[in-house]
């Protein structure tokens, strides 16, 4: 508590002293007569210091400043909090501190925005990216959106050449077998038929002879001519 | 003279790292007495700043850093720098290690600088404990992975062979050494800091309350206050860099034997 | 008697900070050589003297340290 009394006691010093400062500075400039730079008036200054005191009205300003002096001197006074050589290590500290924070957070703040912002844009460039890459993909996909009655047709369509080719394969076996049924039934033809023919030429042969031998006997030889002189006679009779 | 010395010096300045203990149990059950001492509790306060600086910085998880993980970060990218070009690749398994023994040993030096408190890293048993700790784990790693291979460690490559008792004998109390200094480095800059601004701010005090003239001249040192306050905090962070950059060599010695 | 023997000890201890100050001018005075030698490494051998830096500087401090245990103990 004591030390944020301080604090807040230097805090409210410190605007006076610059205000002190200020006033000096404007008197060396009336004696100078070269008012080149801008000026800040007391007034303007001391409004500035007012504003930056809490509360709202200028009596509650006041009584702020008022009950925080208070507070000091009874603290200082009933030896809460006494003034020594660490006073000054700590106003020296605060000062240090203070330039520190003062000089080192603007570029501090700059540096930390910029890098902060850098690893956002990688990242939504990252994002955009994988937006990009998955939207070509849909794309690509989209243009097979087809693909499955196209798959279905060649699959009917191979299906059915399959059948085709067996059937066809079927009948070649077909054919074949009866190729291979008639030539064999080719060759049992041909062989019959030499057999036949072997036989009927036995055959001939054996009548030639048997006629041959009938021929020779005489009985046989008058009724032929018996007979064929009948016909004569019929178809002289007939003439 | 005594007078003389009376008002020189005053208060001692070494008084500001008195121990002094809060609370204590124990008692002829526990046998030991068991204390809370002011450098018990700023240890712990260092802890649980540690802690609460790496909580802040993990930023609920999010991938976008904030600006409070980036000095984290970059902390860490320095540590890992100075592991990679001092170790090598095969050092960043002791990454973790030595980062939290940089932030461990910056924190409690910077603690040491605000006012009214307690540097608990200007106590040998602060710096020479951890050192002592860190030589023995050195050593501990050195042998399992070298095995026997760790003791050509004290014997520099290229030494005649009527040198290298007396070699051994060096280099192994250089390496002993090593516990001592490392840890009386840290302490010492911490001790040698304190007292130069204790000294300073008491002579100023004696300006500042001797009268209006003395207040007026007592501005000039009160400037080599605020310059000093600046040069601790910039010796904070050296010797704490120095610090993990040192255990990193020791670390290179044990892993890459030279 | 005992004071002063302290007082002076301390004094005659804080000569060794002499050697301190020459060598971190040394060490100092190698990086603005190496600086104007070769400017692109700049960063590593400011690493680099800030650890020589931090060296030489705890060997001062021990001397310092001689001076204060001299006088305070």
């Amino acid at each position: 508590m004591a030390l944020r009394l301080l604090t807040k006691s230097a805090s409210v010093a410190r605007p006076a002293l610059a205000a002190q400062r200020s006033t000096a500075s404007v008197a060396i400039r009336h004696m100078a007569t070269s008012a080149e730079e801008k000026q800040v008036s007391p007034e303007s200054k001391a409004q500035s210091i007012i504003d930056s005191l809490p509360g709202n009205s200028l009596i509650t300003k006041t009584g702020y400043v008022t009950a925080l002096a208070g507070a000091a001197t009874y603290l200082i006074s009933k030896e809460i909090y006494v003034f020594n050589e660490e006073s000054l290590v700590l106003l020296a500290f605060a000062a240090t501190f203070g330039g520190i924070v003062k000089n080192a957070r603007e570029p501090f703040n700059a540096w930390a925005d910029e890098h902060i912002n850098k690893i956002r844009t990688i990242l939504q460039k990252a994002r955009v990216d994988h937006k990009a890459a998955v939207e070509d993909r849909i794309d690509q996909v989209g243009q097979m959106k087809d693909v499955v009655d196209v798959t279905k047709a060649l699959y009917a369509l191979s299906k059915e050449t399959a059948k085709l080719e067996a059937e066809a394969f079927e009948l070649k076996q077909k054919t074949a077998m009866t190729a291979e049924v008639k030539s064999v039934l080719d060759s049992w033809v041909r062989y019959e038929t030499s057999v036949r023919e072997r036989e009927q030429s036995k055959l001939a042969a054996y009548m030639i002879e048997k006629i041959k031998a009938d021929l020779a006997d005489p009985k046989l030889q008058s009724q032929i001519l018996v007979e064929s002189i009948n016909q004569v006679e019929k178809i002289a009779n007939k003439a | 003279m005594t007078t003389f010395i009376n008002t020189v010096f005053i208060n001692n300045p070494l008084e500001q790292f008195e121990i002094k203990e809060f609370f204590y149990m124990g008692g002829p059950l526990l046998g030991a007495k068991f204390s809370l001492t002011n450098i018990g509790l700023y240890l712990i306060i260092v802890t649980i700043l540690v802690l609460g600086m790496s909580y802040l910085s993990l930023n609920n998880n999010k991938v976008v850093p904030s600006r409070w993980s980036i000095v984290q970060e970059s902390l860490f990218g320095s540590i890992l720098n100075m592991i990679k070009s001092t170790i090598g690749g095969k050092g960043e398994a002791y990454l973790p290690f030595l980062y939290t023994i940089f932030l461990y040993v910056l924190l409690s030096n910077l603690i040491g600088l605000v006012p009214y408190s307690f540097t608990p890293s200007s106590h040998f048993v602060f710096g020479i404990g951890f050192s002592v700790a860190i030589l023995i784990g050195v050593t501990i790693l050195g042998f399992q992975t070298h095995a026997l291979k760790f003791f050509g460690l004290f014997v520099p490559a290229g030494t005649p062979l009527g040198l290298v008792p007396v070699l051994v004998m060096i280099e192994t109390i250089s390496y002993l050494a090593r516990a001592l200094s490392l840890g009386l480095r840290l302490t010492a800059n911490m001790i040698g800091g304190h007292v130069l601004l204790k000294i300073f701010s008491t002579f100023t005090w004696k300006a500042v309350i001797g009268g209006p003239i003395l207040l007026l001249i007592s501005i000039i040192p009160f400037a080599f206050i605020i310059a000093f306050t600046g040069l601790e905090i910039a010796i904070a962070f050296i010797q704490a860099y120095v610090f993990t950059m040192l255990t990193a060599s020791y670390l290179n010695d044990a892993i890459n034997l030279h | 008697m005992l004071q002063s023997a302290k007082i002076i000890g301390a004094g005659l201890a804080t000569i060794g900070l002499a050697g301190a100050g020459v060598g971190i001018g040394t060490v100092f005075a190698a990086l603005v050589n190496s600086t104007a030698r070769n400017p692109s490494i700049k960063a590593q051998l400011f690493s680099y003297t800030i650890l020589g830096f931090a060296l030489t500087e705890a060997i001062g401090l021990f001397a310092l340290m001689m001076a204060f245990l001299l006088l305070y103990s």
